[in-house]
């Protein structure tokens, strides 16, 4: 009987040593902070369709250490299970995403360039194919059918942080770690509880590049048109494909 | 028992009584007529019935003789006769016992304390006569009877002193008596009224004992139940302490872990940051070297964004930027533009045979129509000290780096320590297109070309690129 003590003991004693390793720090979330978030995820889970605005800023830090903060604007319409609209802008340029639950089209309006590849029939399979494909999108995991997944499986560390003052009124304010990066999330309550705002920190990068969204114009009854999610060719438009990640331009003669 | 030998004497005087009344009115009630003795009997027989219902309830109406019957009737007689005296004796008797019976009704004790004094009582009834009054009375009857039967005045005078001072004496022994229960009742009383105030006392005594001890019980549980939520109290904040701990040094090591990591990157990043410093310091002594750093203006050019700034994602290019002396635009730099003459500040630099002007990463070559020059593309081949402060570092199939700029590659020669203007490498993927290309289509594939090379526009990720395909 006294060897389990020990055992005990000197598991507890290693503990940090595999943290040190790869292990992930045990969860430890303060409840209310968890329950808001649940709470907004689950509106966001049951809405059949919803509409956003997001307004986006995001570092690119370069390699002399430097920070440059770029801006986006999208403009978000979900309609569960398989539509999907975003039409933005940035300092990249403009930029269209459709998916019509058949096919997903990229589409610059500047450069009359798209991209159509066929997709999977529902949101969350897009999405990640999407993903495979480099496109980023705006908050994704919002879009996603579990919006709080990330807060299950990569946050192990987080608390409420209060009230605080946003746009002209006072919001929950939460804060989560990950292995990667730090959160915060600002969530208006009410019975039907937004996302307000999100920063997003990447602790793992270098110089720590920050990703956040002001969410604003939420509306979980949006008018909704088919057709808005169907890509139709502008004049002139060129299709043109992704770029595999192995090419080499060997094959590209014309 | 005593309720049988009184109901036999009662009996026996009724019985006597009885008697003598028949002997007296025998004669009137028994005359000589015709059927009057059945009748009369039968008359005396519905009498003793009706009385015996009156007196006995209901099992003596219904019973018609026999032992049970004739104990009702006795029992009737002397409840009817005896009542008055006997009930008063009785009710003697009885209220020693229920006086203080009635008194200490409310408990039970007192009573019990009582029946020992009917005791001494039976004791004196069975010890003498003179503590029976029925006894006393037959026993001076007697006397007074054969007294009666002829005696002299002197003898009846003696009798009667003699009967005058037994009953005095028995007065007395009565009175005495009757003292002394008195005393002995007074006795018990306050006997039992010390003993009751003994007990008011004892159970005072005790009802404060138990008082204080519960009292002090209270006190300790209070105190105990303080002890244990202090204890309870202490216990959670050494467990939330530890708690803390525990979460500090996870949070630490992981800290620790993510500070090695980065640490690590950071090291990668500035040994590739002195690397491109060093680069960027050459081009910075070029480019003042080279003179006049403002000669690209920029002009707010709507595309300026798409095409210039290298905001490209990680991995495609850096930019080459100098903070608040970004050279920028490519305004004016079109393929084949015309000027004057090529900056003051440019360097001739030959190729194969051909004397171009070079500044700031523009080409110049003498305008076909011998006035003046036009900008030319890049030769390849050209060798300069500094390559164009704006241009972008592309990556070529091989991740080797080059510096584009305006559809030119350019590659440091270590050796010569020069850049060195070469062919667009194939699969090299570039963010913009300088003004001048065409778009061309070739097996339902759009390529621009520009010059003599084709690239072929991909979307990487959600932007889209050019990249170089080979002829």
């Amino acid at each position: 009987m006294r060897i389990l003590p020990g055992i005990v003991a000197g598991a507890l004693l290693l503990t940090p040593l595999f943290l040190n390793a790869e292990e992930t720090p045990p969860r430890v979330v303060d409840p209310k902070a968890d329950r808001i978030m649940e709470r907004t995820c689950e509106q966001l889970k049951s809405a059949p369709a919803f509409s956003v605005t997001a307004d986006i800023s995001y570092d690119d830090v370069l390699e002399s250490g430097m920070t440059v903060q770029y801006q986006r604007y999208d403009e978000v319409v979900v309609d569960r299970p398989n539509h999907l609209r975003i039409d933005g802008d940035s300092d990249k340029g403009p930029r269209t995403i459709l998916y019509d639950g058949k096919t997903v089209t990229v589409f610059d309006p500047d450069k009359n360039m798209y991209v159509e590849v066929p997709a999977p029939d529902t949101l969350d399979a897009t999405l990640d194919k999407l993903d495979e494909h480099g496109v980023e999108l705006p908050l994704e995991d919002l879009m996603s059918s579990e919006p709080c997944t990330w807060l299950h499986e990569d946050v192990w560390d987080g608390f409420y942080g209060g009230r605080h003052y946003l746009d002209g009124s006072f919001v929950h304010h939460l804060l989560f770690r990950a292995a990667d990066a730090d959160f915060q999330v600002w969530i208006q309550g009410g019975e039907v509880p937004v996302i307000r705002k999100v920063i997003i920190e990447y602790q793992d990068k270098a110089g720590a590049p920050r990703y956040e969204a002001r969410l604003s114009d939420w509306n979980f009854r949006p008018t909704i048109n088919a057709e808005e999610f169907t890509f139709t060719p502008a004049e002139g438009a060129s299709r043109i494909e992704f770029r595999a990640a192995n090419n080499t331009g060997e094959g590209d003669k014309p | 028992m005593m309720i049988s030998i009184s109901q036999w004497k009662m009996a026996r005087v009724f019985l006597s009584s009885a008697l003598a009344t028949l002997l007296l009115i025998g004669p009137v009630l028994f005359a000589p007529t015709p059927g009057s003795s059945g009748e009369g009997a039968a008359w005396a027989g519905k009498l003793d019935g009706k009385r015996a219902g009156g007196g006995g309830g209901k099992k003596a109406r219904q019973g018609g003789g026999g032992k049970k019957s004739r104990q009702q009737h006795s029992k009737s007689k002397v409840d009817r006769k005896p009542r008055a005296s006997s009930a008063r004796q009785g009710s003697m008797k009885k209220a020693s016992a229920p006086r203080p019976q009635a008194k200490s009704r409310p408990q039970s004790k007192p009573q019990a304390k009582a029946r020992p004094q009917s005791k001494p009582q039976a004791g004196q009834r069975a010890s003498g006569p003179a503590k029976d009054q029925p006894f006393a009375r037959k026993d001076a009857k007697k006397p007074q009877q054969k007294a009666s039967g002829g005696k002299s005045r002197e003898n009846l005078a003696a009798r009667e002193q003699s009967q005058t001072k037994r009953k005095q004496d028995n007065r007395k022994a009565t009175s005495d008596r009757q003292a002394k229960e008195r005393t002995d009742r007074k006795s018990a009383t306050s006997g039992r009224a010390a003993g009751t105030q003994d007990k008011k006392v004892q159970r005072q005594a005790q009802r404060e004992e138990h008082n204080k001890q519960v009292k002090e019980g209270r006190q300790q549980y209070a105190s105990n139940k303080e002890d244990i939520r202090s204890d309870r109290k202490k216990a959670a904040e050494e467990l939330q302490q530890n708690k803390f701990d525990h979460q500090d040094e996870a949070r630490e090591d992981w800290q620790d872990w993510g500070d090695d990591a980065r640490e690590d990157r950071q090291r990668h990043h500035e040994k590739l940051a002195d690397e491109r410093n060093d680069l960027y310091e050459d081009m910075y002594d070029d480019r003042h070297y080279w003179g006049n750093d403002n000669y690209w203006d920029d002009d707010d050019d709507g595309n300026h964004h798409h095409n210039n700034n290298d905001d490209d994602d990680d991995d495609n290019g850096w930019l080459w930027g100098i903070g608040g002396a970004v050279v920028g635009g490519v305004a004016g730099y079109a393929i084949g533009a015309a000027v004057n003459e090529p900056p003051e500040a440019a360097v001739a630099v030959p190729v194969a045979g051909q004397q171009y002007q070079y500044y700031g990463g523009a080409f110049y070559e003498p305008a076909p129509s011998g006035t003046g020059y036009v900008t030319a593309p890049a030769p390849v081949g050209a060798q300069v000290e500094a390559p164009p402060i704006d241009c972008t570092i592309a990556f070529g199939p091989n991740d080797e780096g080059y510096c584009y700029f305006q559809g030119a590659f350019f590659i440091y020669d270590e050796s010569a320590d020069q850049y060195v203007v070469v062919e667009p490498p194939a699969g090299t993927s570039v963010t913009y297109l300088p003004p001048g290309y065409e778009e061309v289509t070739i097996a339902d594939t759009k390529y621009m070309k520009l010059g003599g090379t084709y690239y072929r526009p991909y979307y990487e990720g959600d932007e889209v690129t050019y990249v170089v395909s080979e002829v």
